[in-house]
Order: C-alpha cells, then structure tokens, then sequence
C-alpha cells in the first residue's frame, strides 16, 4: 500500500508515536486521519516497535560506547587547549625575539625595483643585477615571446613549480620561505606579482634583477587581497605585447584563488632583451583593448593605481632581463 | 541532577547550555537515542551506519549546544541534527538526489532513463551545493513529505519564512509539489 497524499510524514508518525515532548501535538485533521488510515497506524506501530528495540539492542551498548568517546573526547579538546597554548607562546616569542631582526636585514635589502614590481625585493641570487642588463634590441617577428604550457591542472607541472592545484605556494628547494612572508616590502596588502622560474630542474623565485634566458619556463602568481579581476600582459623585447591571462582574452578574467598561480607555464623564446609582465587588477573585468595600446611600444605602463575606461585598477609591472645562454 | 535544563516540554535552558556535560549527552541519548537511530537508520538504511552515525550526532552535540542560540524543542532539534549528519553523508556519496522522486522534478520524464539519469545528476550537484538548511529543507519537503508547517518546525524558522524559502528553492531547483496539495 502506497501512502497518499493525506497519510502522515515520518515526523508527524514520530509525534504519533513519541507521545508528548514536541512543540506541537498532531493536530485534529492529522489525528482523525489516524483513526482511519491503517498504513499511517502500522507505520506508527512499526515506529514504537523501533523503539523498543532500539532500547533493547542498541541503546546498552551505545549508551557505554558513546560514554567512552564522550570522555575520550573530553581529554583530546584538553590536549588541544594545552598544546594551542603552547604553540601560541611560541609564536610569541619567536615574533619578539627574532622577527625584529629579521625585519631589519628585509628591509635593507629593498630596492626600487622591487617597490615598483612588487615582487619583493630579498635577496637576488644567479648573480643578475641591474647592471648585467644588455641587449634590448627590439626585433619584430610574429612570434610570441612566451609559449603556454598545459592549463590549469596540466599534468605536466614541473616539479617544484606551483601549479593551480598546490595549495600554498612555496617554491621548491632553496625558496622555501612561504609566500606571505616574501610578496610584501612596501604596503599591506599591496597587489604584486611572483614570478616562479623552472631552469632544468631548478625551481626558484625570481628576483629583481635576476637576468632570465631561453628556455626558461615561467608560473605567474598574482597577489591582489583586495581586486577580483585580472588581466595579465606580456610586452615582449621587440614591443609587442600578448594578452597572457586569460589567454588571448579580450577582458579580465576572475583572479585565482589566493596562492594560485594563473593557468599554465610559460616557456621563454629566444629573443633577447627586457620582457615586462603588466598585471591590471580590478573589481569589475575590464575591456584588454584599452589596455593594449596603452603597454604597446616602448613606454611601458607604469605601477600604480589609475582609472582605465572609467574602471579603478590597480597595476604592477614585474621586469626582467632575457639574457643569452 | 541530569539535563535539569529541560523544564516541562524540554526547553533548553541558557545555563545548562554553558554547562553541557558529557553526563548530560549520555542522558539524551539514553532519553532519545530512538529517535536518532530511526533517522539514520531511515536515511541510511544500514542498521550499521545508522548506529555508528547516533554516535556522532551525539558526540557533535556536546560541541554544538553549546553555541546554539535557540533550541526551541529538543526533539525537534534532534530530528534536524540527525537529519542533517545524514544527508552530508549521502551528499559525499553523491545520493543525495535518490531521496526525491522524478515526480518532484518538473519536466522530467519517467519513461526516459537517460532524460532521468540527466535530471539526477543535475539535481546531485544544486542539492549538493545548498547549505545545510536548504538541503534539509529541500529533503524534509520534497523528499518526505513534511508540511510547511512541520519544515517550520523541524527548522526552527516560522511559517511565512519557510513559503519564502521553499518557493526559492523551487524554482532554483526546477521542482514541483506533488503531495500535501497546499503543503499546509
């Protein structure tokens, strides 16, 4: 016997059942059709029946079981407290004893560089300075500076590198201080950009200065805590400039989530010279046109916060030099 | 003295909430285990299951009472507790959608496995994207057969509000009321 659209719902049998208890007895209507309905008394039946053996075979049991991990419970949240308390002297005193320290020895090794990229400006490392900048002869050929590699959650992520499905960013081996300890020189939550390098099988973080070559393929992090939308920019040596992000897109796309690198590696050609990764971040997507123009030639879109086609935006450039083998 | 928060129809009391023992969850559970292991035991339909997930409703009590605002009625509570631990376990076996019938669905067709097995898939992943108050209230009414009234109950919300939110979740949804006529 199927129920009807009249029978009782399995909350109104548990009322029936329970007897009181509940915020509100069956009413009249659901207590007359209980007199006539002889699926809807069954079911209650069946209800009470559950019960007893619940009492009979479950309850013993469980009730112990439940009393033991009750406790056990008990003591665990304890540990928890205690070594949370713990940790959280720790902290204290490593952020008293050693961070002034360390603050001290970050901010001497800021450069102008790094302000304007964003990229923090620690320690370079490849012996790349501003003054092993070359070349910057601008040859025009159709071929893009920089070569995708996979998308977002390519299995082909070099090791080491952050892909989109890592979850915070650390580069591997030597760079592995987190993120958030390296992206920030200047303002709090200033927007900027990282720059993940996979030389053979080096991975490391680029570095103001540091000179680049051939062959090298690139993971671009955005840091943008407060925008919603990017649009990423590649101005190559010879001028030209490729909408990186979203790929040959014609507006911003959505910023990755916070640590995650936008979708795919990029492998560096062989062109020599200065390649600048313009990033513009903002709330709302914004057209690429009225941006391209703006990054085309040699002058290149300087940092800062400005309106664009009457949206707010937020722009960092990352700079480097593309160097011979 | 064991629960002596729960005065005359079990309403809950601020302070044994701030001081809800583990002696205490033992007594809901020795006064209404029942209820919670027909809940599981319904939603799972493994006798298994349904006591080791008893246990965790419980054991999830004793953290949740104590930061809970407004427990109207315990066994109200303990439906919507009980009910809800159940649908995220058949939301991580992607089952959610087996507790509505294609007659829930608008449009769907009975006599099309593929069309059903479209609509099903569809359905999995909105339900599996609700909050656990919408999930549950989409399950109490379309799944079970609850009244609006009783959603209201189960859900601690009033009558008005519950309208608002199930027609929301019917067009969301695509769904459509099949028992209860008016709901009422």
């Amino acid at each position: 016997m199927d129920r009807t659209a009249r029978c009782l719902s399995s909350y109104a049998i548990e009322k029936a059942a329970g007897g009181k208890g509940w915020a509100t007895p069956l009413s009249q209507e659901q207590l007359a059709h209980l007199e006539i309905c002889p699926l809807c008394a069954e079911r209650v039946r069946q209800t009470r029946a559950a019960e007893a053996e619940f009492r009979s075979i479950v309850l013993p049991d469980g009730s112990a079981l439940l009393a033991d991990r009750l406790r056990h419970r008990r003591s665990e949240r304890f540990l928890a407290w205690g070594l949370s308390g713990a940790v959280a002297a720790a902290a204290v005193l490593v952020a008293v004893l050693v961070l002034p320290q360390g603050g001290g020895s970050e901010g001497t090794r800021s450069n102008t560089g790094g302000r304007e990229t964003g990229i923090p400006a620690v320690q370079p490392h490849g012996g790349g300075s501003e003054g092993t900048r070359g070349n910057t002869g601008g040859r025009e050929t159709g071929i893009p500076a920089v070569q995708p590699r996979g998308a977002a959650g390519d299995s082909e992520k070099p090791s080491g590198m952050p892909g989109p499905d890592s979850g915070r960013l650390e580069g591997a081996g030597r760079q592995a201080m987190p993120v958030a300890e390296r992206s920030y020189t200047g303002l709090k939550a200033a927007s900027s950009l990282i720059l993940y390098v996979k030389r053979g099988q080096d991975v490391f973080r680029h570095e103001p200065g540091t000179p680049l070559r051939p062959g090298d393929e690139l993971r671009v992090v955005p840091v943008a805590p407060e925008r919603s939308c990017i649009l990423l920019l590649l101005r190559d040596a010879a001028g030209d400039v490729q909408i990186v992000y979203p790929w040959n897109g014609k507006a911003s796309g959505p910023l990755p989530e916070a640590g995650q690198p936008v979708a795919g590696a990029f492998e560096l050609d062989e062109r020599i010279g200065t390649e600048e990764w313009v990033a513009v971040f903002s709330d709302v997507p914004i057209e690429a046109a009225a941006l391209v123009g703006k990054v085309s030639g040699s002058s290149v879109e300087k940092a800062g916060r400005r309106v664009v086609a009457g949206v707010p935006v937020e722009v960092v450039v990352a700079r480097y030099e593309k160097v011979g083998p | 003295m064991v629960c002596a928060g729960w005065k005359g129809g079990l309403q809950y009391d601020r302070r044994v909430r701030e001081t809800m023992s583990a002696g205490q969850v033992e007594e809901l559970y020795r006064q209404h285990g029942g209820l919670v292991y027909r809940r599981c035991l319904a939603l799972l339909r493994d006798p298994d299951e349904a006591r080791s997930a008893v246990q965790e409703v419980f054991l999830r009590i004793m953290g949740r009472l104590a930061h809970e605002e407004a427990v109207g009625n315990i066994r109200s509570y303990l439906f919507r507790a009980a009910t809800n631990h159940c649908l995220n376990l058949l939301r991580d076996r992607r089952k959610l959608a087996d507790c509505l019938d294609c007659d829930h669905v608008a449009g769907a067709r009975r006599d099309d496995p593929h069309q059903q097995m479209a609509w099903r898939d569809r359905l999995e992943a909105c339900l599996a994207g609700l909050s656990d108050r919408d999930r549950l209230a989409v399950h109490l009414y379309w799944g079970e057969g609850l009244t609006q009234d009783e959603v209201a109950e189960v859900l601690g919300l009033n009558r008005v509000t519950v309208v608002h939110l199930l027609a929301r979740l019917r067009e969301r949804l695509r769904l459509k009321d099949t028992l209860g006529g008016d709901g009422t």
